[in-house]
């Protein structure tokens, strides 16, 4: 009776061990995870940890640490007019660029959706452009562009120009994002129940699209906000040093007579704060659900 | 004065078309519904008379109104839909409220109409909950209460519970046909489920390949179809492809015998109900039980026979009687049949048997 029983269960836990076997194989060993997971992360940290050393360090030579370490280039950086004006630049353009974007974008987007496919092509190929174009040649070309015609002409090396060149450049990231989540919210679908209760395209919009999309909203302006503000050949070729933004003021510090590296270690630091703010902030805003980028298949 | 009429009504997609010619009418308080296989265009003439797909040619009236340049925002119709589509960012009875609000109802009588509504569905208890905290049947309701809150001239239901459970669908089924007659309301009711269509409706349209091939009450489209492919699509008929003798009868062996107005010699179709077999018969024809299915009251069996096989219902009760694999005599009962012509594709081409 015992041995009937042992052959009995015997099969069955080879095919279990067995089972687990085969997941091992596939996944590797524990330990090969565990060192890859933490290879990443050092990947990924360590710039990060350095970038936070040279800004409060003294001296850093030839060795794992820095000899000492000071606040000084912290309180120096955060009371430099320079820098706090170059900040606020980038601040208000990079604002400016992600009202203009959702202003500009999302109607047109919605539009394609509901109403005229045929724009979609349309708006895709612009979308393309600055993705193909190096940021030089764009800058190079939109220079060219307002020179020529006088009217336009006035617009050359002005903010405006520089505001408008960034929304034109950055708006691929956001139709990508808001088109991703006006698919999964099924905004076709949501447009027709709208329509047949009366309701116009203007009033679906707002009461119905918006609201059901607005975690892709918040994610695309996010990345146009962060690729604004890191903006550099554009503000560099149409305003240079009449208009510093904060990545021309980082260039600055790199080179130069007056160069401050540390300084741009602490600029850097604060820039990658602030977008990690708005990022837990959208965060916290879906509820601890991670905002939604890339379309997903309709829910039947 | 009917509530809601089709003229000439033409639609293609490309190569496919998916309304030829359509002409319906659907007199006030009347629940009509529209039943063909996938396909057939019967969402596409929903489509139509909602105003969100555009008719190539052809009219659609609402009431006395041409509304076939109207946008769908103004023509005054409720809409129900396969997969809900609730706004999933208002409660159910901002959902409610959303037809109230578009149409700029005041505000006192718009909250008044929600509870109304909410009551006539039975949700008044979870007014304040969100689309994805109900279950599909209440998702269905709140839709049918979005649908009726606008007061619309006429209801529209496109396959309205393909997406729920068999259950849910018989209770909300008869619940939708009971609001609808408390309410009084015209509506159309597009469905690929027979049972669905002869349960709720005053009079089915059966539709097949942009065609309305027949309309009637539900009796006779299912009893007494009147054209080749309605009598094949309801009942479980089998189609028996047979000819028209020298004595001008049809004749399957010394199963069936049965006078038609047709010449010598022309092929025709026999449409055979699961119940006009008689099995046991004194003179007939042998088929072997091939598929015993229990159905609840009767029990399907498959019986292969000469001419293929063959639908047959016999009560449960006398199931024992019937194995799989045995043999057995059965004919079928003449007036129970319909014959129609196989040479041509008309409608009228149906002989009444006897």
């Amino acid at each position: 009776m015992d041995r009937l029983t042992m052959s009995a269960r015997a099969p069955t836990q080879n095919r279990t061990s067995g089972m687990a076997e085969a997941a091992e194989v596939l996944a590797g060993p524990r330990w090969l995870r565990a060192a890859a997971l933490a290879g990443v992360a050092v990947y990924g940290a360590l710039p990060l940890c350095a970038t936070a050393l040279y800004s409060l360090a003294t001296v850093w030579r030839r060795k794992p640490l820095p000899d000492s370490y000071t606040l000084q280039w912290w309180a120096s950086t955060l009371t430099d007019p320079v820098f706090l004006a170059a900040i606020g630049r980038s601040i208000t353009i990079a604002l400016l660029t992600v009202v203009a974007v959702n202003l500009v974008v999302l109607p047109p987007l919605y539009w394609s959706h509901i109403a005229n496919r045929r724009i979609r092509p349309l708006l895709e190929a612009c979308a393309l452009i600055p993705f193909v174009l190096p940021g030089v040649v764009m800058a190079a070309g939109i220079n060219r562009f307002v020179g020529l015609w006088p009217l336009t002409a006035q617009l050359q090396a002005t903010p405006t120009l520089l505001l408008l060149a960034i929304v034109a450049t950055s708006f691929p990231i956001y139709l990508w994002a808001v088109d991703g989540s006006l698919r999964a919210a099924n905004v076709i679908a949501l447009w027709e129940a709208a329509t047949v209760h009366g309701a116009g395209p203007w009033r679906t919009l707002r009461r119905v699209v918006v609201p059901s999309i607005r975690h892709g909203l918040a994610a695309g302006s996010l990345l146009v906000f962060a690729s604004a503000m890191g903006e550099l050949a554009l503000a560099r070729l149409i305003t240079g040093s009449a208009f510093e933004t904060l990545p021309l003021w980082q260039l600055r510090q790199l080179r130069g007579t007056d160069a401050n590296p540390n300084g741009m270690a602490v600029s850097s630091l604060l820039s990658l704060a602030m977008l990690f703010a708005f990022s837990f902030a959208i965060v916290l805003g879906n509820r601890g659900r991670v905002a939604q980028i890339a379309p997903t298949a309709a829910k039947d | 004065m009917p509530e809601v009429r089709v003229e000439h009504l033409r639609k293609t997609f490309g190569r496919t078309t998916a309304l030829g010619n359509i002409n319906l009418s659907v007199s006030d308080g009347e629940l009509l519904a529209l039943l063909g296989p996938s396909g057939c265009g019967k969402t596409t003439l929903l489509r139509c008379i909602a105003g969100l797909t555009r008719p190539d040619s052809g009219s659609v009236f609402l009431g006395s109104r041409d509304v076939t340049e109207d946008p769908s925002r103004t023509r005054d119709v409720g809409m129900v839909f396969q997969g809900y589509a609730l706004f999933p960012t208002m409660t159910a009875a901002e959902n409610v409220g959303f037809p109230l609000e578009a149409r700029r109802w005041p505000r006192g009588a718009v909250a008044e109409r929600i509870s109304e509504m909410l009551a006539l569905v039975g949700l008044e208890h979870i007014a304040a909950r969100y689309p994805h905290e109900l279950s599909g049947g209440q998702q269905q309701r709140v839709a049918l209460a979005r649908a009726l809150a606008g007061k619309p001239k006429v209801l529209l239901l496109d396959e309205p519970l393909s997406a729920l459970d068999a259950m849910t669908r018989t209770t909300l089924r008869d619940e939708i046909r009971r609001i609808q007659l408390k309410v009084g309301m015209t509506a159309l009711y597009v469905t690929h489920d027979q049972a669905e269509a002869l349960a709720v409706a005053d009079r089915v349209g059966v539709m097949d390949h942009g065609r309305l091939v027949e309309v009637g009450s539900p009796a006779d489209v299912y009893l007494r179809p009147r054209h080749r492919f309605t009598a094949g699509f309801l009942g479980g008929r089998t189609m028996l492809a047979l000819a028209v003798g020298s004595d001008g009868r049809v004749r399957w062996g010394g199963a069936l015998a049965t006078s038609v107005p047709w010449p010598s010699g022309t092929p025709v179709i026999v449409a055979v109900t699961p119940e006009a077999v008689r099995l046991d018969a004194v003179s007939g024809v042998e088929g072997r039980i091939v598929l015993v299915s229990f159905r609840g009251g009767t029990t399907r069996l498959q019986i292969e026979t000469e001419l293929g096989e063959i639908a047959a219902d016999v009560a449960s009760s006398e199931t024992e009687r019937y194995p799989s694999g045995r043999t057995v005599r059965l004919a079928v009962a003449a007036d129970l049949v319909q014959v129609f012509r196989a040479d041509e594709n008309g409608v009228d081409d149906v002989s009444d048997a006897h």
